[in-house]
Parts: C-alpha cells; structure tokens; sequence
C-alpha cells in the first residue's frame, strides 16, 4: 500500500489516534507500531512480512550471541556476512547469473548456475543496510543488544521501511529510550511542522514529480530517437528534478507521518542541487544512505588514511557500491562508476592546485554533471543512455524540431526549484508559524483546501515512487 | 494562544480535513474506486443520498475542470488525403456473441493458435497502438523497429496503464479507438490487454460476476464493439492474445479473454496473435523461465508474473513484427 493512496489515509485516520490513545501505555503502543508495519508491508506479498520476521528474528539472535559472546568475532562476522550476503543473494543473485551465462556464451560452454524464481522483498536494501548498523552497534558494544520487539520494531518501522531514510540503531533507540516526557515519542511532535512536510512532500511528488514524470521525462526516455536534441536535454532536466522531487517528496511526507508517531526521522536531504561539486553533492543526496557507506564501507577500508592513490580506489569503491545499492542493472554500476570517477578527477584537480569555481559556475557544472549521471539511472539499459547522450548532438529527428513539449510547465518547475531552495528553511519556519498562528480551525480548513487543489491538479490513480523499486 | 497541536486536536483535525477533500474529491475518489476495486458507492448509495453526496465534487467539477470527462490527450496526426476512406460494410455478417456456458478447459499444452485473415492494403501504414501495461511494455520496441523498416509508416502508442474493457468509467477504450478511426484514418490497430478485466462488469445497472456466461458475452459485446467499427472502416485489428499468467484471477481470466478475442476474431475476419506458444500456454503451470534451442535458461518474465522481462517483450515484438510482415504479402 503506498503512502499517497486513499486506501492509506483511511488507515491513518483509524491508526493515528488509537496510537496516541496508547502513549501511557508505551509496551502495547510499541506493539500496535509493530503490528500495524507487519499489516502494511503483507499488503505488499503477504509473504514478505513473514521473511521480514525472519530476518529481524535471525539478527535479534545474533545480536543476542554477541552480548554473551563478549570479546568473540565470531558473531559479529558471521552477523556481517549473513546479512550482506542475504541482500547480495536475493537482490543480485539474477544478474550475476544472467552476466555469468551471457560470458560463458561467447566462449561456448553453458551456464551450471540453476535458475531461481524469486522477488526480492520491497524495501529489502533498506532494512538490510539498517540490521547492518544494529549489528556494528552491538559489536561494538555487546551490552546495547535490544530485545527481540525492539528489533523487530527497528526494522519494520513503517514510516522508513519501504524507501528509508536509513536509520542508524543508536540514534532510534536514543529515541524510544528517551524518558523526558516533553521528548519521548508516541504522543505527535511539531504537529504543524508534519502536517507541512507531508503537505510539501505531497505536492512535490503527486503533483510536480508526477508531472513532469508524464509530460517531459517518460515519452522522451521511451522514444528517445523520435525527439530532437533540444528535446533530450528537456527530458534529462526534467528527470533530474523528477527525482529530486519523487525522492524528496518521499522523504518529507514519511518525515511528516514520523513526527505524527513522535519520531525524528534522518536528514535525507540539503538542497542537493546547491552543491558546488561532487563531494558537497553527496553530503545532500540521500544523506542517510552516503553517511551510511561513508561511515561502514569507504572509512573501514581506510578512507583517506592510506595514502592519495588509496583514498582514489576507496572513493571509487564505494561510490561503485552505492550505484550496485540501487539495483542489479549495469546501468546503476556505470551510474554509480560516474560519480567515482568525478570526485576522483575533483580530488585530482584539487591536489594540481586548480583554483575554485566561482560559485554559480561551480553549482552549474556540478548540477550538469549529475544530470548526465541521471541519465544511466533512468534508463533501462545502458545503450538506452547511450543513445540518449548520443542524440543530443545527432539526435535523427533534428536539433531544434520542437515537439509537444511543455516548455513554460519545466521552466517554471526549474524557476520553483531553483529559486525556492536556497530559503526553503526559511520558507518552511515563516508557514509553520503561520499555519499555528491560524489555529485548528483555519489552519486545518486551509490544509483542507490545499489538498483539494492538489488532488485536482494531480494525475489520475497512485502514482510509484522511484525509491520503492530498491 | 496555544501554539501546538495536541493529540487530541489531531484525532478531530484530520479527519475534518479528510472529509471536506473527500466531499469535493468524490467523484474522483468514485473513479478511483471503480477502477482498483471495481466497485460504485454511487451505485452502492440511496439515489437521494448519493445525489446529495456528489453534488459538491460534481459542481468543483463543473467549474474548475472544464471538460474533464474529455480525452486527456489525443492523438495529433495530421490528415492524409493518400489513405482511402471507404466505409464499406463487412463482407458477411458474423453472429453475435451469444450467452453460453464458459469453455471449458483446453488439454494440457494447447492454445489457441493464431489467426492471419487479413491483408494489409500496400503504401505507408498508420497504425494505432492500444491497450493497458501489456501494450506499454512492447510498444517502445515495435515502434523503433517499425519505423527502422519502415519509416515512411506512422506508428502512434495510446497504450495507458491499469485500463482495460471491464470498466468504461474508467476509460473507454471502445469509445476511444473507434475515435481514434475516424479521426486519423487508421489503417491498422494493434491490441493487447487484459490482465486489468477479470472482475465483475456492471452493464446498465446490473453486476455481471466475473466468471460467468453473462461476464462473457458482455466482454464479448466489448471487443465487438472494436472489431465492428474497424471491419466497418476497413481498419485491420491484430488482437495480441495474451500468454500464461501467474496468478488465479488473472490466469482464469486470460484463458476466458484469449477465447473470446479468438472467438470474436474469427467472427469477424481480423487476426489474433497467440503468445502462448512463445511465453507459456495458459493449459500448462506458469514458468518464468524458457529453456532456449541452445540450453541457456532465459527469463521472460517480471517478477509480478503478469508482466514482461525485456527477453518475453521481444519475443512478442518480433512475432508483431513477423505478422505484419506477412500480411503486407500480397
């Protein structure tokens, strides 16, 4: 069940206040919290919720064994292993046997590596990557192993568990451990500030990611020859900000429905484009999931500790295995291998002495840059990028032919985008003082009517979020 | 004054807020629920209290979206005075569907084959592509390959997701291409769709359950509906049928749809095309995989088991393109 649907809504209206009813008595509301996550995820496959149970089950235990197993890594390797490999086997297991049969092929022999039909639950790159952060957790300190509830809530907490942000275990059990009254979770936190988040996210997703996903950036990805160059550089603008409002959007209305739990959810995103390179981009895209590969993958195997060329493989790695996060697909590895090779070049540029970029000039090239990564991300293949790359400069419907496409609706998008960015902090505290000075009444007629506008200017059935395929 | 909102606050605010967007959504939230669980609360309601239930969201509807039961997009071709405009009746009347018993099962293995009885008129062509998801999936490749062998012929993809012939309120897909006909002057549509009707029709005010003799004949009554303004205008229908499904609504649905696209093809002179035999036949268990001529195992299928992997969409795009091949044969 996705989150922008009616059949949601209705759940929230009947969950919300049975949830809060229940903040005295916090062992039976973590409980509804818990069974309400396994109800919504089986509406998914009812299966995945009982994979989810046996996962978070199988890493209870495991934390369970590194408490009483103390200064033993036994636990806490094989916790490691069992956890990555299961992701690594349920999510790729298919690509690397279709790869391993498409190279035997060339040299004639067949593929032994046995077909396996399967669907990788939804969300799975998510609760994996968050069991993960449980895991080092307890290895590092074996006396902070949670009981089995409290892992099972951390990984099925309903608000992240199908596109995160990724949690981090010490930072939601701070939370739920949290005695201070005015800060425990349970009763609704900032209640204006999550009725505009889920607001603001549900315009830029519903309205404006779904907009330009159905004008601009789908008819042009799926008969790229067909338009002229102008046309793809159009599409590829519009994709960059399709995701950033899809993806952004996401995260603010689960940042929304978090608060309305008690929970403060990860910083996911900073403006991203507003970065003035590559590094500043990935400390405000998807921060949860580029922390979390920066603090458990690239430092781990020696960050920039080790020497330049070093820190340049590391880089690489670990940019490589964000792209794989995404999915099995080559087109994410070359995503992924795009954005390492960028920042390496940055870090190369930087140790030659280049001067810095003026500013505007700096967010330029980095914002182009990321658009033509995008490129690879959207696309289902990566000759499907090629060719789309390939068209702008000889596209075989020309260069300037202009089709139906809806110039005025993307600039203004890109006006929006661009220049509401900069102050949206501002922007956000300015109309949630407002909307708290109007009251109940006024402040909820005028939610009510914003819906209603936004319900009216978006496309029909339940939009898919991009983030919910990984 | 108090600046927060409490719990309590919150348990009346949303649900005030989510009635008045739902008095004014109504009859998009009609739509909504029409289209994903194929049911009517207009229907459902006292003519009085749905009359007075609707009326705001009929009246925003009135004013703010002004023609909004139109078309949401149409196609844009120009006129071409090269293509005949012959309204010619059909050659022999075939019979209407009639209401009899569903057919029974085929033995294992069989399908039902496909049927060629047309022959497409020589010159450019202008062909329509229609249908739900199933069509979305294979009209990206058919277009690119036509217009490489083709490119004087003109290809249009109408394909629209989650539609298909159960619900008209949700979109009206005879209506539309027989629109389509008369506007563009089509030489040829392309059909696929299906998995989105298993579920009962309501036909003037009656539920006809899906799977029943009734459910047929309206279906039936449906895809007549197509083939008798396109056998009237000369336009050729390739009706693609559709392979094994997964799951059991879905796959009994599909084995009834094939029967009535072959049986209403065969009526009326157009063609079917049979994917059984290239994805899976609907009398045997689903497979995701296929064992290929040279012993690799190739997937066809996504992970839904009603959809297409990149392997089954090209199989079914070179047989489009192979039928269309043969029937521009003189």
């Amino acid at each position: 069940m996705s989150f922008v649907s009616p059949e949601f809504a209705l759940l929230c209206l009947v969950f919300l206040p049975i949830y809060w009813s229940l903040a005295e008595h916090r062992r039976a509301q973590r409980s509804l919290l818990i069974v309400s996550a396994y109800g919504l995820y089986a509406t998914w496959v009812p299966v995945f919720a009982w994979v989810l149970l046996a996962y978070s089950t199988v890493i209870w235990a495991l934390g369970r064994w590194m408490q009483r197993a103390g200064a033993d890594r036994l636990p806490w390797v094989l916790g490691l292993w069992l956890a990555g490999s299961f992701l690594v086997f349920i999510k790729y297991y298919e690509f690397v046997r279709e790869t391993f049969q498409a190279l035997l092929q060339l040299t004639g022999f067949v593929s032994l590596l046995p077909v396996v039909d399967w669907v990788a639950p939804v969300g799975v790159s998510f609760f994996t990557f968050q069991a993960v952060s449980y895991l080092v957790m307890v290895g590092r300190a074996p006396a902070l192993a949670r009981s089995w509830s409290d892992v099972l809530l951390f990984l099925s907490f309903w608000p992240t568990l199908f596109a995160g942000p990724i949690w981090r275990a010490e930072h939601f059990f701070a939370q739920t451990d949290e005695q201070d009254p005015a800060r425990c979770v349970g009763r609704p936190r900032h209640a204006w500030l999550a009725l505009y988040l889920i607001t603001l996210g549900l315009v830029q997703k519903v309205l404006l990611a779904s907009w330009l996903s159905a004008q601009v950036v789908d008819p042009v990805y799926k008969y790229p020859d067909q338009y002229a160059s102008v046309s793809l550089a159009a599409a590829m603008l519009g994709y960059s900000l399709q995701i950033l409002l899809d993806f952004a959007g996401y995260t603010l209305v689960v940042t929304g429905l978090a608060l309305l739990l008690g929970y403060r959810l990860p910083v996911n995103f900073r403006q991203p484009y507003l970065a003035r390179n590559l590094s500043d981009f990935w400390t405000r895209w998807h921060v949860s999931l580029s922390s979390f590969i920066r603090d458990y993958i690239y430092i781990p195997m020696g960050g920039n500790r080790l020497g330049w060329g070093r820190t340049q493989l590391n880089v690489l790695t670990g940019m490589l295995i964000s792209g794989l996060w995404h999915g099995a697909n080559w087109t994410f590895v070359v995503w992924g291998l795009l954005h390492g090779l960028g920042v390496v070049v940055q870090n190369t540029a930087k140790r030659w002495g280049m001067p810095a970029w003026p500013r505007w000039a700096a967010q330029i090239l980095t914002f182009v840059f990321v658009t033509v990564a995008w490129v690879f991300f959207r696309a289902d293949t990566v000759p499907q990028a090629l060719l789309m790359l390939q068209g702008l400069w000889h596209s075989p419907a020309g260069f300037w032919q202009s089709e139906q496409m809806p110039w005025w609706g993307l600039l203004g998008i890109v006006a929006l985008v661009w220049g509401l960015s900069p102050r949206a902090l501002r922007w956000q505290r300015l109309s949630v003082a407002w909307l708290a000075r109007l009251g109940p009444w006024l402040g909820g007629v005028l939610l009510a009517l914003l819906w209603c506008v936004l319900l009216y200017g978006a496309p029909e059935g339940v939009p898919s979020f991009i983030y919910y395929r990984f | 004054m108090r600046r927060h909102l409490s719990a309590r606050q919150l348990s009346w605010l949303l649900p005030g807020i989510a009635l008045l967007v739902c008095v004014s959504w109504l009859t998009s939230l009609e739509k909504y629920l029409g289209a994903r669980y194929h049911f009517s609360l207009e229907a459902a309601l006292p003519s009085a209290v749905s009359e007075a239930l609707f009326a705001p969201s009929r009246w925003l509807d009135e004013r703010i979206r002004e023609g909004g039961s139109r078309p949401l997009f149409r196609l844009n071709w120009p006129s071409s005075s090269d293509v005949q405009e012959v309204q010619a009746p059909p050659k022999r009347t075939p019979e209407p569907p009639q209401l009899k018993d569903l057919p029974p099962p085929l033995p294992p293995g069989e399908f039902l084959a496909t049927l060629a009885q047309q022959k497409l008129a020589p010159g450019p062509q202008r062909i329509l592509l229609a249908g739900d998801s199933m069509m979305q999936g294979i009209a990206p490749l058919f277009m690119r390959d036509i217009m490489r062998l083709h490119p004087d012929w003109q290809v249009q993809d109408l394909s629209r997701q989650s539609t298909g012939l159960t619900v008209r309120r949700h979109f009206d897909w005879p209506l539309r291409m027989v629109d389509e006909m008369d506007a563009q002057n089509l030489t040829l549509v392309v059909i696929f769709l299906g998995p989105n009707d298993p579920w009962d029709m309501l036909v003037d005010g009656r539920r006809h359950v899906f799977p029943s003799p009734g459910w047929a004949l309206n279906y039936a009554l449906r895809v007549d509906e197509v083939l008798s303004a396109a056998v009237q205008r000369q336009v050729r229908v390739i009706w693609v049928g559709l392979p094994v499904m997964k799951e059991g609504r879905i796959r009994d649905g599909a084995v009834l749809q094939n029967h009535i696209f072959y049986e209403r093809a065969a009526q009326w002179g157009t063609d079917y095309l049979a994917t059984e035999p290239l994805i899976g036949t609907l009398s045997t268990p689903y497979q995701k995989f296929k064992l290929k001529e040279d012993g690799q195992r190739v997937n066809l299928r996504a992970d839904d088991g009603i959809h297409l992997a990149p392997s089954g969409l090209r199989m079914i795009n070179q047989a489009l393109l192979d039928h269309i091949a043969k029937a521009l044969q003189p």
